[in-house]
């Protein structure tokens, strides 16, 4: 799976399901600025669950790797690439 | 210090801190700090400029700022200048800050860049108010904008004030039944009693590093900043992105060498996992301080085992008397459906599980709690009519009235004195430790022009959590659920907006016509979580 698709697939949901209506571009700092307050973030962790067989773990769940769409994606293809699905 | 007056303030408590140790950190926040003599002073050089404003005893002003070293000094000087502060929830919608500051006349705000966008839709809508503190001034807003270059060379000593221990010193809002949100009015005397309470009960003192976990418009921020100012201690704000963060949060603990952390149960539920507990140096961690909603028993169990070193405590009572009663976790309960008991009042509160009628009722029985206590509430803000029912006068003795703050929460006495919790009376629930009026959920759902009847509940999920459930019968198919969701986060704050909204064509009803919402819960629990 490439970047650009985990980048499409979270914009999707945030926009669409989280926002409902959203406009947040890739490098907003969605969290930073409250977008995605803690039940949003629970609600990603479950899409990335069903959408890309991944589950984060605890640990990695940090503002650091979701500051932003972009780092977000970024973190996960890493996953992806480390922890191909079964 | 030169200008104190006889009263006994809530600001006296940084007074008197900066008196005994000028040079201890106050407050911390990211890679900031004030020590309490800067606190006292800054927030004296605001409350100068308030007065300066032509700002009136008694006046309500709000703060509209996200968590930051600027919070405390706006509510301090506020309070200084003889003020009432009124937090607003930076993230809700700008309708909702609107009818806050309409609703308590608010002519005055001290607000900071970040909410400079909600200013602006504010002003948008004709919102009129005199003077913005904190933000310079840029042209675009029509109000006058006094920024902190402004305010910081003005005199850092008390104004003197003629503020009694009777007068009000901040209003929360909470949401209200009636669809619209009723402010909470405390008084210096309720507020310093809790003050008192808190910083006894839980022995804080200059040592002490006690977080600052919930934003200033919800209660618990009372705890972490005026409990913390009353022993000396240095309160950490805790970013509002570390909070949504577990992981972030579990290092934030252990980093800043926290001392008391006070959180809501949802805070340690995501907390508790070894993954994100283990290896960290937590032996400052004396107290784990918990409130706002009821905390399930398997998850209390897992965060002990990964924090032994530390004390469990859970904290009860509403915004309108503080903390009334507490449970020191001893051991805990073997039973994980049993409920975590509220505990016994803290000294001076006078709590009674009463009947329909007033009436006490025996050991173990339900009924309404009611609390007598110094740190209750003066009332709601401009609503008499909530006021009569949230008071209930006893004269047991013939003697003088006692006044009773009724909960609204159902509770028995236990034999050995605890009190235990067993929900609300009415359909008032706490969503992440925020109070929600399913009804009032009920009412924005049903206002949009697509939705035909609307019922909202709350069940719990998974984690034993209360979670807001909404089923809409649509009047045409192909409505999108996300379009509702839309419509309900632009007229409600994010806690008290459904996780989804299932759309269906029908709902079950009572025999005499009536949505069954207890059937609608029983459906969603029988076909689980994820229908």
């Amino acid at each position: 799976m490439s970047v650009e698709m985990i980048q499409a697939g979270l914009l999707k949901f945030v926009n669409d399901e989280i926002l409902g209506g959203g406009t947040v571009g890739l490098d907003d700092e969605v969290v930073l600025d409250g977008t995605v307050d803690s039940l949003g973030v629970a609600r990603l962790l479950g899409f990335i669950e069903t959408e890309f067989s991944l589950q984060v773990p605890p640990e990695d769940v940090t503002i650091e790797n979701f500051r932003t769409i972009a780092t977000m994606a970024g973190f996960l293809h890493q996953q992806v690439g480390a922890e191909p699905v079964q | 210090m030169s200008n104190r007056s006889h009263a006994y303030l809530l600001p006296h408590l940084i007074e008197q801190a900066a008196d005994a140790s000028p040079d201890a950190d106050g407050l911390r926040f990211r890679d900031g700090a004030l020590t309490y003599s800067e606190l006292y002073g800054r927030a004296c050089a605001l409350a100068n400029g308030l007065l300066e404003d032509g700002m009136q005893p008694g006046d309500r002003v709000g703060i509209l700022l996200r968590k930051g070293l600027e919070s405390a000094v706006a509510l301090y000087g506020v309070m200084m200048a003889g003020g009432v502060y009124v937090p607003l929830d930076p993230f809700a919608p700008a309708a909702r800050i609107e009818f806050v500051l309409r609703d308590c006349g608010i002519q005055r705000l001290v607000a900071g860049e970040q909410t400079i966008g909600t200013l602006l839709t504010l002003a948008e809508t004709g919102l009129e108010l005199q003077t913005v503190f904190g933000v310079p001034d840029e042209g675009v807003l029509p109000y006058r904008m006094v920024p902190w270059s402004t305010v910081e060379p003005l005199a850092r000593t008390a104004p003197v004030i003629a503020t009694t221990e009777q007068d009000l010193c901040y209003i929360l809002y909470t949401s209200g039944s009636t669809g619209s949100p009723k402010g909470i009015m405390h008084t210096h005397r309720s507020a310093l009693s809790w003050a008192e309470v808190a910083a006894s009960a839980y022995e804080l003192g200059p040592n002490d590093v006690v977080s600052n976990y919930a934003p200033l418009h919800f209660d618990l921020s009372t705890l972490d900043y005026f409990a913390g100012a009353r022993a000396g201690a240095t309160t950490t704000i805790i970013p509002e992105e570390v909070t949504r963060f577990p992981a972030s949060l579990a290092a934030f603990i252990a980093d800043e060498r926290l001392t008391v952390f006070y959180t809501v149960p949802m805070a340690l539920i995501h907390l508790a996992q070894p993954e994100l507990l283990a290896g960290r140096d937590l032996d400052r961690l004396r107290l784990v301080l918990f409130g706002g909603e009821p905390m399930p028993i398997k998850h209390l169990r897992r965060i002990m085992q990964l924090i032994p070193t530390a004390r469990f405590v859970n904290v009860y009572g509403p915004t309108e008397t503080n903390g009334v009663t507490h449970y020191p976790v001893e051991a805990v309960p073997s039973v994980d459906d049993e409920a975590l008991p509220i505990g016994r009042p803290y000294p001076n509160v006078d709590a009674l599980v009463v009947d329909a009628g007033f009436e006490p009722v025996p050991n173990g029985e339900p009924g309404e709690l009611v609390v007598r206590t110094p740190t209750m509430m003066r009332g709601y803000w401009g609503r008499d009519d909530l006021n009569d029912r949230a008071f209930h006068t006893r004269t047991p003795f013939g003697g003088l009235p006692d006044v009773y703050h009724r909960t609204g929460d159902l509770a028995a006495m236990q034999p050995d004195g605890t009190v235990r919790f067993l929900g609300r009376k009415d359909r008032q629930i706490k969503s992440r430790g925020n109070r929600v009026e399913l009804d009032e959920v009920e009412a924005v759902l049903v206002n949009h022009p697509l939705v035909r009847e609307a019922a909202v509940y709350a069940m719990s999920n998974e984690e034993g959590l209360l979670e807001i459930r909404a089923e809409a019968i649509p009047v045409q198919p192909g409505v999108e659920s996300g379009e509702l969701i839309r419509h309900l986060r632009s007229a409600l704050p994010s806690y008290a907006v459904p996780a989804r909204i299932v759309l269906r064509d029908s709902f079950p009803r009572t025999s005499t016509g009536k949505i069954d919402r207890l059937a609608m819960e029983a459906e969603a629990l029988a076909t689980g979580v994820n229908r």
